[in-house]
């Protein structure tokens, strides 16, 4: 490749960089390619970002980890890495190991060590480094680093949208862009820059870009701006005397106030200092003048340097000024929307769950069809919907003496409305009365995932003066088995070969009703283990991850249970019921304490 | 933040502190650091020795070849080694061209020695380079072939356990020969790696029956690691370096630099210049510098600052302020140039606003002064407006200028509004035929 990024290349984020993504995503607009960023990694969150492109918002997708980022998105080759100074370090080595070919680092102030091992560590596998301490680099009109090239109105006035006919590599990422303009405004334009970043040994030094844009046939001249501290010049300037070098090379070492200095002064790059008379700014032009590169006078007289050259390429005929693009317009009144919904669309013809039309529901008939859509956008086995009506079925009713029923009637009974009454039911619902099918499902999963056995499980509850989920019922027993649990048993086992975690449950439930009789596998505990060994393996990663947080198999008992509370509801507004007032007798009026 | 030099008495408690309790050849280091607040009277009562014969006492501000300048002195007891530091202590010199104060001393057992070593470390892109001479106490300059070199590469952390001495494993060459000094080189070169020290030098280190004396010890830290070297470096504060004494102002700056992920730098150079910047950019800021010096006298030019990575309006409104105060001290005309290139993602916009803000509120104090803008990036257009409105309410001459002019343009301007140019304006600029 002649150059360090095409207009296909994408890149993985490193860092929830709103704005810098956006600004990435506007340049691939006005350059006329596709998205250019696949994906981004933020350790502390996979909530997806909303950006846009051109005038459409979006959902980027994001990750946790850069090993995740390369699995899922392995065709992005590029990592930005928008990490602090001292977890960038980390990112980089991983970078290498998952063989990303570029990895830019935005960080300033990173370990000189670190750095150092970073260049052993990629020279080894090949990997081109960019920064730290830089803003990153850009190939015209096909891919920008981050920030590179400022705001989109900066980035058409510097022509970094199309190609010229420049190769620029300058240290200070901030001058990058200020170089992009001058180069625009005195020849055609960048083809590529970099900005290698101001510390003392940047990941990639000023010389393989110079080799590069010497290899690339689009590019007619090198334009370099260099600073005080380093000796690479020494190599550019060997280079050019030798003629591997031989396109016009432009090139200014600023730093030449560092000797009017009456005391020591730290430039605001860390490498910006002379270890010795070699490095200043003056031996450093001086040099590069004598090996043949153009350096002008003093900075000021750059641009016109470059006009200069440009002209007389122009002249000999290597160059001609290029067609300049139309350019789609950026809408300006583009504003994030404050709701997201990835479940189903209701703007088209006719509304879709997961983009399939309801009336292709409707036609199957399938409540939990429906379900599996809505809920975990996916499709679910048949023997899976199958069991998941059962369970709706078991778990409907079980009579008005449960807390969530009684709540139901006793506000029914006041003459509240349908939905009133409805809601004082559902919201009983909790850890101790139909709520604890995600915990138990969760605590069974993880221990059985950690390779605990069933009776250091049990020890270790009792240990730490935990009840366990799902184990234990009121009234049901060894004895006087829950039927709904045999049955769902029954036929899980019946049309699922494997079924791990409801195994450890199960021996589970061995250890604990030898103690006492009504310490079963409840019915609770029998849907949660269950449907983790059936529904894990069917659901996608992203819903998969977020399993347990997102509370699913709670809501399955609230759907399933208001069936029943409902008939609880109807039951009692027919019967027109009178409000309900608890017996006095039935109310320990005292603190407890006897009374003498 | 980048390499900073530390004190000898600071290199040498490191190295105290720090080797490995398992590790053999640990030098024999002693010493008595004097600051400004020591009591020379009782320094023997914490350091017993000073009254067990013969003494060498020296100065420890940074600065090398102290033995050629006189600054080492060799003393019979303890009482001359007072009477020398306190002859000296606090006196203004001038080391080369930089004048400062001379604070801190150090007090060592004096060593007699018969072979005097050099040995140094120092970091290159990919290895970490051992210098070596049986020539010590002459400089690096001076030692020819005498200096052997050695290249290890980073992944190596021990250099010794060969029976030639101490070489690059993967190359022939230079070598340093096995002698009683190889575990203590080891070690040193451990530390060196560990301690984030970009450089280190010993010049001249010694061995005399079987112990190894560092006569004379310079370092530089990686200020960059301080973060991971807290333990390590045990709350050392990293000294300015000679004659750079800091002034509260720039402390502030400083501490606000510290605290902010963003970049604010200052160092006062003369605060009767005229020229005084606020120039964003790490690059831009050096390109300023040049330019006003190449301009105008250098003892023009005040400071020397930089601020980038998007600061906050609070930040650069504390910034500003902390600079208009040492402009307000000054009675002179001056100017005051804020520059920059155009922004990756700085905000004009927002940054300005803190900069007016401190404006405004140092307004009446202002009379003397001019400024002069070139900045762009994002929202520049709304930035430098604001600016210059409110320069021109408060009657505060100012011109703003964007990425229409050539970024270093205000520097003449500013300049020849003070008549300060000292060489003429040889500048002859090629008109932009199409201008974008």
């Amino acid at each position: 490749m002649n150059t360090l990024f095409t207009n296909s290349t994408t890149s993985i984020i490193y860092g929830r960089k709103s704005i810098s993504i956006q600004r990435m995503l506007d340049f691939d607009f006005l350059s006329g390619r596709s998205p250019s960023v696949t994906a981004v990694v933020d350790p502390n969150s996979g909530a997806p970002l909303k950006v846009f492109f051109g005038k459409k918002e979006f959902l980027l997708p994001v990750v946790r980890n850069l090993s995740e980022a390369k699995s899922k998105f392995p065709q992005a080759d590029v990592i930005v890495n928008f990490a602090s100074s001292r977890s960038a370090g980390a990112v980089v080595s991983e970078g290498i190991d998952l063989g990303y070919r570029v990895i830019a680092t935005i960080a300033e102030g990173v370990p000189e060590r670190d750095t150092r091992e970073w260049i052993v560590k990629a020279k080894e596998k090949g990997t081109i480094l960019i920064g730290p301490a830089t803003v990153g680099a850009v190939t015209a009109g096909a891919f920008r680093v981050g920030d590179t090239g400022g705001s989109c109105d900066h980035l058409i006035a510097s022509k970094l949208h199309r190609k010229g006919c420049v190769g620029y590599v300058g240290k200070s990422g901030g001058m990058s862009n200020e170089m992009y303009r001058m180069i625009a405004e005195n020849s055609s334009g960048i083809v590529e820059g970099v900005a290698i970043g101001g510390d003392r040994n940047p990941g990639s030094h000023l010389m393989p870009h110079i080799l590069r844009f010497q290899e690339n046939p689009d590019i007619a001249m090198i334009v370099i701006t260099s600073e005080i501290g380093g000796r690479e010049e020494e190599e550019i300037a060997l280079a050019l005397t030798e003629g591997r070098i031989s396109k016009p090379l432009i090139a200014w070492v600023s730093g030449t106030s560092a000797d009017c200095f009456p005391k020591d002064v730290q430039f605001g790059h860390a490498g910006a200092w002379a270890a010795s008379a070699a490095e200043t700014a003056q031996a450093k032009n001086k040099l590069l003048s004598e090996a043949g590169a153009r350096v002008p006078a003093r900075f000021e007289e750059l641009g016109n340097l470059i006009r200069k050259t440009y002209e007389e390429l122009k002249i000999a005929g290597r160059i001609t000024d290029p067609m300049e693009p139309i350019i789609q317009d950026l809408p300006e009144d583009r504003r994030h929307t404050h709701f997201q919904c990835t479940i189903s669309d209701d703007t088209g013809e006719e509304a879709t769950y997961g983009g399939v039309p309801i009336s292709a529901f409707i036609k199957e008939g399938s409540l939990a069809k429906a379900i599996s859509k809505l809920w975990w956008k996916t499709d679910l086995s048949p023997q899976t919907l199958r069991y998941l009506e059962m369970i709706l079925t078991a778990i409907a009713d079980h009579g008005p003496a449960v807390a969530g029923a009684h709540n139901a009637i006793v506000a029914s009974s006041a003459a509240k409305d349908t939905i009133s009454s409805l809601c004082s039911g559902l919201l009983t619902i909790g850890p101790r009365f139909g709520g604890a099918v995600d915990a138990a499902a969760r605590t069974f999963y993880e221990a059985h995932k950690k390779g605990t056995s069933p009776q250091d499980f049990v020890d270790q509850m009792k240990a730490s003066g935990q009840r366990i989920p799902g184990i234990g019922h009121k009234i049901k027993s060894i004895h006087n088995p829950d039927s709904r649990c045999k049955e769902l048993l029954e036929y899980a086992r019946a049309n699922f070969p494997s079924l791990p975690i409801t195994d450890f449950a199960k021996e589970v439930e061995t250890i604990t009703t030898a103690k006492k009789g009504n310490l079963i596998l409840n019915v609770d505990g029998l849907i949660g283990v269950t449907l983790v060994d059936i529904l894990l393996p069917q659901l996608p990663e992203d819903v998969r991850e977020s399993f347990f947080e997102v509370g699913y198999l709670n809501g399955l008992f609230a759907l399933g249970r208001s069936v029943g509370l409902l008939g609880h509801v109807f039951d009692q507004k027919r019967l027109n019921t009178p409000l309900y007032r608890h017996p006095q007798d039935d109310i320990l009026y005292e603190d407890g304490g006897l009374q003498s | 933040m980048a390499q900073k030099p530390i004190r000898e008495a600071q290199a040498k408690q490191l190295i105290l502190d720090n080797w490995p309790s398992d590790l053999p050849g640990k030098p024999e280091i002693k010493f008595a650091a004097v600051c400004p607040k020591t009591n020379l009277d009782s320094l023997p009562s914490r350091h017993p020795w000073l009254n067990e014969g013969k003494l060498v006492a020296k100065p420890d501000e940074m600065f090398g070849k102290r033995g050629k300048l006189g600054y080492v002195k060799i003393a019979e007891n303890y009482e001359e080694a007072k009477r020398w530091i306190e002859e000296f202590r606090g006196k203004e010199v001038m080391i080369g061209e930089r004048i400062g104060k001379l604070n801190n001393f150090l007090i060592e057992p004096f060593i007699e020695h018969q072979s005097e070593y050099y040995l140094a470390f120092t970091c290159e892109r990919e290895n970490d380079i051992i210098h070596f001479s049986e020539r010590g106490g002459i400089d690096v300059e001076e030692q020819g072939d005498a200096m052997a070199t050695i290249k290890v590469p980073l992944s190596q952390t021990s250099i010794i356990g060969s029976e030639s001495g101490i070489r690059n494993p993967t190359e022939g060459g230079p070598r340093i020969p096995d002698s009683d000094l190889s575990p203590t080189i080891n070690g040193l070169f451990a530390l060196f790696k560990k301690l984030d020290l970009p450089y280190l030098e010993f010049n001249p280190i010694t061995e005399v029956n079987g112990k190894v004396y560092l006569l004379d010890t310079v370092a530089r830290v990686d200020t960059c690691a301080a973060y991971r070297q807290r333990n390590n470096w045990k709350g050392m504060e990293v000294p300015e370096g000679f004659g750079s004494t800091i002034l509260p102002e720039e402390k502030k700056i400083q501490e606000m630099d510290e605290k902010s992920g963003s970049s604010l730098k200052f160092v006062l150079l003369n605060p009767q210049g005229r020229i005084w910047t606020m120039v964003a950019g790490g690059g831009a800021s050096i390109i300023y510098a040049d330019d006003i010096t190449s301009l105008a006298d250098p003892k023009e030019l005040a400071n020397y600052g930089e601020w980038s990575g998007n600061p906050t309006t609070d930040e650069m409104e504390a910034y500003t302020s902390e600079i208009l105060t040492l402009i307000e001290r000054n009675d002179q005309d001056q100017v005051l140039i804020v520059g920059g290139g155009i922004a990756n993602f700085t905000d004009v916009k927002k940054t300005f606003a803190g900069v007016i803000k401190a404006i405004k509120k140092h307004q009446s104090s202002l009379r003397r002064l001019r400024i002069f803008v070139r900045r762009a990036g994002p929202n520049d257009t709304e930035g430098l407006r604001a600016l210059q409105e409110a320069c021109d309410e408060m009657n505060i001459p100012c011109v703003t200028h964007g990425a229409e002019l050539p970024m270093t343009d205000v520097v003449g301007m500013a300049i020849d509004s003070l008549q300060l140019r000292r060489i003429p304006n040889s500048e002859f600029r090629i008109p932009n035929p199409n201008p974008s």
